[in-house]
């Protein structure tokens, strides 16, 4: 007797990914990161969807720093979004949605770099897998108009659509 | 989709969004209040102590206008840059004694440091920087610390509830040295 294991696709859908903290579904949303810090410690994180979760929670680039300093520039479990919106760390059997960097280039000045988005995107499935996670939430990696200057269809896609699975939501803006 | 800085009334925004009927990814906007229950205490200038609401030019230049751009969901991200912490910001001779070194670092920065020594001989107590302040968060928005709130209009003045998931972010600090650095073009 043969058993088929089909291996499931990640999924894509057009939205915003700060909206899916909304969803109770949801177990992660990914921020896409560089690796610098300031002189502060505090993680250069203006451009993008960083720039906005630097904006939302205020102590978002000291985490991130100081994941930066001690990991290196590798995907990161920040905390989790409690109730009222704010990060604070992670709870044991909390059911707020997590939030993890995604390091997509060094250097926020340049583009983003295709094989750190591999790497970024296996570490994710190691702390998906460990944390069961089953609807973790990502942008088109890479792929800012004016930040990661990736193409999706030819430098990202392929890459990620090897690693995810439909655990994996690709969202993007319209 | 594209980013706009505005340092005036938001007719021209309003107008570009009307006419297009487009979607915008982030709009800076110079202009706004965020009063004491949205800006910690250390933050607080003297001048505003107590106020929860303030008129401000640029929103009252065209009231109709700056409604539709703040109720708009066809702009992504909307970052007010505030009287609450422009107001602290001013260009005056010891600023300008700053930023003067760098004056060659690129055209714009040398013609800003031509018409500041210009200005400064003229009015010594310095210049309110606002719309520079505005330019500089479009490159940088870590320069300022933001809240995120919903914009109110009571009584003829603007005010900022704290709120969530509106994408909305008014200012309510500075980061001064950050802000020069940017101005004058070093990363």
């Amino acid at each position: 007797m043969f058993i088929t294991i089909e291996k499931t696709i990640m999924q894509e859908t057009i939205g915003d990914i700060f909206n899916f903290l909304q969803d109770p579904q949801t177990d992660a949303i990914c921020i896409f990161t560089n690796g610098m810090t300031n002189n502060q410690g505090l993680a250069m994180a203006g451009a993008g969807q960083a720039g906005i979760a630097s904006s939302k929670w205020t102590n978002f680039r000291s985490r991130l720093g100081r994941h930066l300093r001690e990991n290196g520039n590798i995907v990161g479990l920040l905390g989790e979004i409690n109730k009222e919106g704010k990060l604070i760390n992670r709870q044991e059997k909390s059911n707020n949605p997590s939030l993890i960097s995604f390091p997509t280039k060094q250097h926020f000045l340049n583009p983003s770099i295709p094989k750190l988005i591999e790497q970024s995107a296996k570490q994710l499935v190691e702390i998906a897998n460990n944390l069961r996670l089953n609807k973790v939430i990502l942008g088109r990696a890479g792929c800012g108009f004016a930040t990661g200057r990736l193409n999706w269809e030819n430098d990202v896609k392929p890459i990620l659509a090897d690693i995810f699975n439909d655990r994996f939501v690709i969202v993007n803006m319209e | 989709m594209y980013n706009i800085v505005s340092g005036a009334g938001l007719s021209c925004v309003a107008k570009y969004l009307d006419k297009y009927n487009t979607k915008l990814n982030e709009v800076v906007i110079q202009g706004g209040f965020a009063g004491d229950s949205v800006v910690p205490e250390q933050y607080r200038l003297a001048k505003f102590a107590g106020k929860e609401t303030c008129p401000t030019f640029n929103l009252n230049a065209d009231i109709p206008a700056a409604k539709l751009v703040i109720d708009t969901k066809q702009i992504h991200t909307k970052r007010f840059v505030s009287k609450n912490v422009c107001h602290g910001v001013i260009y005056d001779q010891e600023m300008h004694e700053r930023i003067r070194p760098f004056r060659h670092n690129n055209k714009g920065l040398d013609m800003l440091v031509d018409g500041m020594e210009f200005y400064l001989n003229q009015k010594n107590r310095g210049k309110a920087f606002h719309d520079p302040l505005a330019a500089c968060v479009a490159i940088d928005p870590t320069i300022v610390e933001f809240r995120e709130v919903e914009i109110y209009r009571e009584k003829g003045e603007w005010g900022a509830r704290l709120a969530q998931s509106t994408n909305t972010f008014i200012s309510v600090a500075l980061d001064r040295e950050r802000f020069e650095q940017i101005l004058i073009g070093t990363n």
